[in-house]
């Protein structure tokens, strides 16, 4: 999976979020909130990647289990599908 | 989450975000706040949507603009004077601010998300709101009876 072009993330008053441009932000018309450990992950999905590989970035980054780090990072990837953010 | 985009941020804070996705050639949706559009728009449940204005703006066109005190406005354009400047007034009021310039423009609304419905600003019933709401004369009087009333109201409400 990676993350598409045409979404962009961005701080707005110290918070990250990600939100469509171009034709993509007629269809995807809000934004995503993301903590710091989100924005890591889409720096990640900037090339072909997968939850196995990003676990293994994130618990080389963050001092959490592996359970833990799975279970986020599913999450989030489950949001940026959802938004049509990643393909 | 998808969240509005400007539901806990100022617009100020939004403003590179807004420009850089009007000049992709995108949509910006935002929650208005303020009664100065009512009853066009109504805080906290109906959201507009952002183009950017790729021409000079037309009479009764919606833009967002920026005052010289840094204030982000959502009102209307009723009048474009000789000097290309805008006189722009809120649905919901009937003096026109005037001296708006081009260079105040951030961009202009194309739909409302009226009850989760896009109603672009294209849409037949919407130019029928605005050919009556935008008689100023008929809007002058609706709003000063209503000023009226609710001053009535009160004092009737300190007599009862």
């Amino acid at each position: 999976m990676k993350r598409k072009n045409d979404f962009i993330i961005r701080k707005v008053a110290e918070q990250y979020v990600i939100v469509a441009v171009g034709e993509e932000s007629k269809r995807f018309n809000g934004m995503i909130k993301v903590n710091t450990s989100g924005a890591f992950i889409w720096d990640l999905l900037e090339t072909e990647t997968n939850i196995d590989s990003i676990v293994k970035s994130i618990l080389v980054k963050y001092d959490i289990n592996e359970k833990i780090a799975r279970t986020d990072a599913e999450k989030f990837i489950g949001v940026l599908k959802d938004a049509g953010a990643i393909e | 989450m998808q969240e509005p985009l400007n539901n806990e941020f100022s617009l100020s804070e939004c403003s590179d975000l807004i420009d850089e996705v009007l000049d992709s050639g995108g949509e910006f949706t935002l929650y208005p706040k303020g009664t100065s559009m009512r009853p066009l728009i109504r805080q906290g449940s109906d959201a507009v949507v952002l183009i950017k204005a790729k021409q000079k703006l037309k009479r009764f066109d919606i833009p967002l603009y920026i005052r010289s005190n840094g204030q982000y406005v959502l009102h209307r354009v009723i009048k474009i004077f000789k000097n290309g400047t805008y006189g722009i007034c809120g649905d919901n009021q009937f003096l026109i601010e005037k001296g708006i310039k081009d260079s105040q423009i951030k961009g202009v609304i194309c739909a409302v998300i009226r009850d989760g419905k896009r109603i672009n600003t294209s849409n037949t019933r919407y130019k029928i709101y605005v050919l009556i709401w935008c008689f100023m004369p008929l809007r002058h009087l609706l709003l000063k009876t209503r000023s009226l009333l609710y001053k009535v109201k009160a004092k009737l409400k300190k007599i009862i």
